[in-house]
Parts: C-alpha cells; sequence; structure tokens
C-alpha cells in the first residue's frame, strides 16, 4: 500500500512528538530559575528545619542550632521593622515640625441644608487657603477646607456624614487607629477600631500622623460611648467633638510650612 | 424690590442659624425662605409665578455648600406642591397655611432625603430628623410670615401670574 504523501508528514511529525516527549525534562532545574524567584520561595527562616527533618537525620544539636539562627534573624527583623516605625513616625512629624502658619478667618454662613454640615469662612485662596487644609480652635479640629475661592472658603465640619479621617486614640498604655466619620448631628463615629483594646469613656482622640495635609495630634474628641465588638473582631466608639461646633465664630486655617 | 426682599429673606435665614446654633423653635430655626416658598405658592395666581421660588432657592444656594440649583429645585416644588394643595383648603384662614406647609414640607422632605441618599456618603438619618422637625416648626412659623408678606405687599407684583416671577 502506497504511503500517500500527507500521510508521510503525519508519520514525521508524530516520530518528532514522542522523540520530545522521551527527552523532556519534567520541570525545569532550580538553576534555570531566575535568582528573584529562589530568592522568594528560598524561605531561609524555614528551609533550614525542614530538610533536617526531610532527610531522616534527626539530630537534636543540629536542631538547636538552627533555630538559634532562626531566632536570631527573627530578632533582626524585629529590630529592623521597629526601626522602620520610627521613622515612619518621625517623618510623619517632620512635615509639621517648622511651626504652621496660621490664618484667622470668621464664620459668616453655616450650612442651611440638613444633610449637610458646613460653614463658609472670610478667607480664601487669596489667603492661601485651598482645598484639603484643616480648619481649627486652639487645638481642636473644626473641619477641613472642602472649597475655596478667592475670599471665600467653605469647611466641612467634622460632623458632616462625609467627613473621613484617620484618628487615634490614645488608650490604657497603647495606641488605637480608627476612622473618624461625622455622624450629621453633632457627633463622631469611629469605627474600624481593633478589638482586644481597653477603651472607656473620656479617652481623647487625636488626628494621626498619616496625613500630609492635616498635622498629627489636632484634638479631635472624647471618646462618649464603646459599642461592643461585632462579628468582625472591630469596634465603634462614639466621640464627643472637642469643639462646639454649632457657635463658631473665629476659626484659624492651619497653612502647611514649606520645606526649604 | 421683590428680589431684594428675596435676598433679605435668604441673609435674615443665615444669620438667625449662624447666631441661634441651637434654635427658638422645636430646638430649630424655622425655614424662612420655604415659608416664604409656600407663600409665593399659595398667593401666586397660576404656576408661572413660582419662578420667583425658584430664584429665591438660587439666592439660598449661594449661601449653601450644595450643588447650584438644589435649593432652587427644592422651593420650586414646595411652591408648587402650596399651588396645589391651596385648592383643597381656604385661601386666608391660618389653619389651611399650617397645614399646606406641613404637607408640602413633608413632601419637600422625602425630595431632599432622595436627593441627600444620592450625594451624602454617609448616614442621613440625623439629616432626615432634623427636617422634619424644621418642617413642623416652618408650619408653626408659617401664619406669621404669611400675614407679614401680605402686610407689606412685597410680592404683589410677581403674582400676578404668567410671569415667571418676573413682574410686567
Amino acid at each position: 500500500m502506497r504511503i500517500q504523501r500527507f500521510h508521510r508528514y503525519l508519520l514525521v511529525l508524530a516520530a518528532l512528538f514522542v522523540l520530545a516527549v522521551l527527552v523532556r525534562d519534567d520541570l525545569p532545574g532550580e538553576e534555570m530559575l531566575p535568582d528573584a524567584y529562589r530568592a522568594a520561595v528560598g524561605r531561609p527562616l524555614v528551609q533550614p528545619l525542614a530538610v533536617a527533618v526531610h532527610d531522616g537525620a534527626v539530630d537534636a544539636a543540629e536542631m538547636r542550632s538552627r533555630l538559634a539562627v532562626a531566632e536570631r534573624q527573627v530578632r533582626e527583623l524585629t529590630e529592623q521593622l521597629e526601626r522602620a516605625h520610627e521613622l515612619e513616625r518621625y517623618f510623619g512629624q517632620l512635615r509639621w515640625e517648622a511651626p504652621a502658619r496660621a490664618v484667622p478667618a470668621w464664620v459668616f454662613s453655616v450650612e442651611a441644608d440638613d444633610y449637610r454640615r458646613a460653614f463658609k469662612i472670610d478667607r480664601g485662596t487669596s489667603s492661601g487657603v485651598n482645598v484639603g487644609m484643616p480648619v481649627v480652635a486652639g487645638r481642636a479640629l473644626l473641619g477641613v477646607v472642602m472649597h475655596a475661592d478667592g475670599n471665600i472658603a467653605t469647611v466641612r465640619r467634622v460632623d458632616d456624614p462625609s467627613f473621613r479621617i484617620e484618628v487615634e486614640i490614645e488608650g490604657e498604655g497603647e495606641v488605637v487607629r480608627g476612622v473618624a466619620r461625622g455622624d450629621g448631628d453633632r457627633g463622631v463615629d469611629v469605627r474600624f477600631v481593633p478589638r482586644a483594646t481597653a477603651l472607656r469613656k473620656g479617652l481623647k482622640a487625636f488626628t494621626s500622623r498619616y496625613h500630609v495635609q492635616i498635622p498629627p495630634g489636632l484634638y479631635v474628641g472624647d471618646v462618649s460611648d464603646v459599642a461592643d465588638v461585632d462579628e468582625d473582631g472591630l469596634q465603634e466608639v462614639a466621640l464627643l467633638p472637642a469643639a462646639a461646633l454649632g457657635r463658631l465664630s473665629q476659626v484659624h486655617v492651619l497653612l502647611q510650612p514649606k520645606r526649604e | 424690590m421683590a428680589y431684594l426682599g428675596l435676598i433679605l429673606v435668604v441673609l435674615a435665614d443665615n444669620a438667625a442659624r449662624l447666631l441661634l446654633p441651637d434654635g427658638f423653635l422645636l430646638q430649630t430655626v424655622p425655614d424662612l425662605p420655604l415659608v416664604t416658598a409656600y407663600y409665593v405658592g399659595f398667593r401666586a395666581r397660576d404656576a408661572g409665578s413660582l419662578g420667583l421660588a425658584i430664584v429665591l432657592g438660587l439666592f439660598a444656594d449661594c449661601f449653601s455648600s450644595c450643588p447650584l440649583g438644589h435649593f432652587g429645585f427644592l422651593y420650586g416644588s414646595a411652591a408648587y406642591l402650596a399651588l396645589r394643595l391651596r385648592r383643597f383648603v381656604p385661601a386666608d384662614h391660618y389653619k389651611s397655611h399650617v397645614a399646606a406647609c406641613l404637607v408640602a414640607g413633608f413632601v419637600t422632605a422625602l425630595l431632599a432625603l432622595l436627593i441627600a441618599v444620592v450625594t451624602v456618603d454617609g448616614p442621613v438619618g440625623a439629616g432626615f430628623l432634623r427636617a422634619l422637625t424644621g418642617t413642623v416648626a416652618s408650619a408653626v412659623a408659617a401664619p406669621f410670615v404669611f400675614a407679614i408678606w401680605d402686610k407689606s405687599r412685597l410680592f404683589r407684583g410677581q403674582l400676578r401670574g404668567s410671569s415667571y416671577g418676573f413682574a410686567r
């Protein structure tokens, strides 16, 4: 029987396929992987112990030495992490180390809409006031500039339902963070507060250091109520704002100091 | 003169909110521009005069952080509701003024709630309660405001009808 040309091609292809299957390597060797991949999956803290057990050579002395190495590495990493946190705190406060310029302003209008808590001040971009700048009375945070024109700016109060800011509550020996949001009725709710923190009435909440335009340590309010832990393991805390938000006359806008 | 009156209404309302943050009636300040919008609807000859209420709302928008047209829409709606409601009540009795302001205020509060649900990123329950309280306070104050505007005849030229609030 004569084999047609097309069938010959098929036979050649099949032979090549069988040959490729016979000579193929199942998995790429470790030497074929890029260095970054090997570094990522190398797991230097776990691998020495695992290899010792896997080889059946369970030598107690060797295990102890490997464990000591692992513990030392953990200590070093922990110290590095603490130093990173210190640097983070330092740079967060460094932005506001120079004295901030405070622009005094008069409140001349309050919001008439029932669903918004805001007021207008008689300073605007001509005085350096811009969107996002904090407005304070003393050290108490009143709100943040939400809109600025030439000589008028609108300030969103801390009790506005759309207001959001990260705050730190100084508990007993620890500082917990949460996201503050206005409740629309002269109050502030702090959400996403982690569990296992001894929160109680009377503790003070301050702005955290993670804001670009708002300095850390501004007084936001006092804890007035602490809700139970929900199923997500988070708490909600109610704050009484630091200032009488309804009776505002003269306020200050904090301008971020320019760094040389 | 009427438009100067509208500006003064908005300024007076703003001053009252600024100076009396705790209010003086049901712990709130009666919404003077809203009652004026009810008055416009109640005294207008036809829907053509409701432009006066919309202009009043636009003045109020200038003092608000809401988008332009927010109060123009709400006050125009309130005036239109009052215009429709006056068919069912006697025009010159204070009880009808209170009742019309209550009904129209409640519907206006619902409209504002719908807008707030869309535009406000946060809880709106406290705002709605405040709106309802403000509606009752405004309704209580309505007969006095109606009497003042009737006596002053400030908006008489603008309420003749078919002129969209602009005097002919």
